[in-house]
């Protein structure tokens, strides 16, 4: 299982020390293009976060950052799906907004970040169905109400997948507990915000 | 001085129901605030709500890190002119920032103000995570640029206004950049010291608890100031 951050510091102040021993990094796009060639990120994956980290952007702007992240070489992006379309019973947005990202599969990678908390159980039922029907890979957002290893968190990675699940964590302590709770779960990695 | 028209009402929450944002735009109608401060996804409908009134419609542009290139915050800004947007509130590169490249910081801020035209153009300069160095140089980049706010912060991850930041940011700022306190003012009396410290404009989330808690405390907004009207 790989492991990795959502970068909340910029470049001028993070601990390299820890990136150094991470996987990959989720950073903003203008952070992707100005740590490429950082000799201290060798070997380390950068993921462009497209709208991050709310979601809440036009799929104009959207748009734009997916062209952008894919003029930085990256091969997957980190995507913030706009979640008021979700919670003002507008599944047919959502839907559309997946259907755009979808159309980027075959350049770049989406992985969909899904902010568990931000939606009641209807639905985050919907926005399971429609990730898991445009093949998406999703990152599941471990947070309030959500256990790592719980039974809602094991319901929501058998329906995607665990070679297709990422888990993200709040907080570097709260991935360093969850390991091994979900180290045999099949999950492709985890990450933290940092 | 009215302290309604010092407020920008603020509803940053990206998975807000409708009910909600229906009783945030009437309630920035009832108490006739400057302008409400809203996601981008949420301008067409705070149009719907403001168009005719006297209460602006800010949007957050690249909130809350502020880590694109320029030309995708300026194209965010002209979309959302075009739903309505009339003032905008842009994080700026803190990265730029934080390495002193104060050229790219200039850039952003004079195409950003070609880029709003006649509406008002707000810059957030995430104070807690700057020297005071760092916060005087910005201000004084945004008075060259004719940026009308120079604003503390996103309240992001808590990062809050602080009396010294908006003090530093009110020496280093001339002409018409004035400048906005935003990000962990949730009561009157810390308000109160916002604008004692030289703060213009004040981005809070809880406008209305407030403007009740002066009504309850006599109503004198500017007695309540001591001295500053």
């Amino acid at each position: 299982m790989k492991r990795g951050i959502l970068l909340v510091d910029t470049l001028a102040r993070a601990d390299f020390a820890q990136l150094s021993a991470l996987d990959f990094i989720c950073a903003e796009p203008g952070l992707v293009e100005a740590s490429r060639g950082d000799p201290r990120l060798a070997g380390k994956e950068l993921i462009p976060m497209i709208s991050s980290f709310l979601g809440s952007k036009t799929l104009a702007s959207k748009q734009l950052e997916l062209e952008y992240a894919a003029s930085l070489g990256s091969s997957r992006v980190l995507y913030h799906f706009d979640s008021f379309n979700l919670r003002r019973g507008r599944a047919d947005a959502f839907a559309a907004e997946l259907e755009r990202l979808r159309l980027w599969a075959d350049r770049l990678e989406p992985i969909v970040f899904l902010p568990c908390s931000h939606f009641s159980e209807a639905e985050l039922g919907i926005a399971t169905e429609r990730i898991v029907a445009g093949g998406l890979s999703v990152m599941i957002h471990v947070d309030a109400g959500l256990e790592a290893g719980g039974e809602s968190f094991t319901r929501l990675l058998a329906a995607f997948g665990g070679p297709r699940a990422y888990a993200a964590f709040q907080d570097r302590a709260q991935a360093d507990a969850a390991g091994p709770l979900i180290e045999g779960s099949g999950l492709r990695g985890l990450a933290y915000y940092g | 001085m009215q302290l309604n028209r010092m407020i920008d009402h603020t509803f940053l929450k990206p998975n807000a129901t409708l009910d909600e944002y229906d009783a945030f735009f009437k309630a920035a109608l009832a108490f006739d605030f400057v302008c409400v401060a809203v996601l981008p996804t949420a301008v067409p409908l705070g149009y719907s709500y403001l168009k005719g009134s006297s209460t602006h419609l800010m949007a957050a542009i690249s909130y809350p890190r502020g880590m694109v290139p320029t030309l995708l915050k300026l194209r965010e800004v002209e979309e959302l002119m075009g739903q309505g947007a009339n003032e905008f509130d842009v994080v700026l590169n803190l990265e730029a920032i934080q390495r002193h490249d104060y050229a790219a910081v200039e850039f952003e801020m004079v195409e950003f103000r070609k880029a709003a035209g006649s509406m008002t153009a707000k810059v957030i300069l995430e104070t807690p995570l700057l020297s005071d160095e760092e916060i005087a140089r910005v201000c004084r980049i945004a008075s060259g640029c004719g940026i009308d706010f120079a604003k503390t912060s996103t309240g992001f991850r808590g990062n809050s206004a602080t009396v010294h930041a908006v003090e530093v940011m009110k020496r280093s700022t001339s002409g018409a950049t004035r400048v906005k306190a935003a990000g962990g003012i949730g009561s009157l009396d810390r308000l109160a010291s916002m604008v004692r410290a030289g703060a213009d404009r004040i981005g809070t989330s809880s406008g209305p608890a407030i403007i009740e808690e002066l009504g309850r405390r006599g109503g004198d907004f500017a007695g309540l100031l001591g001295g500053r009207s």
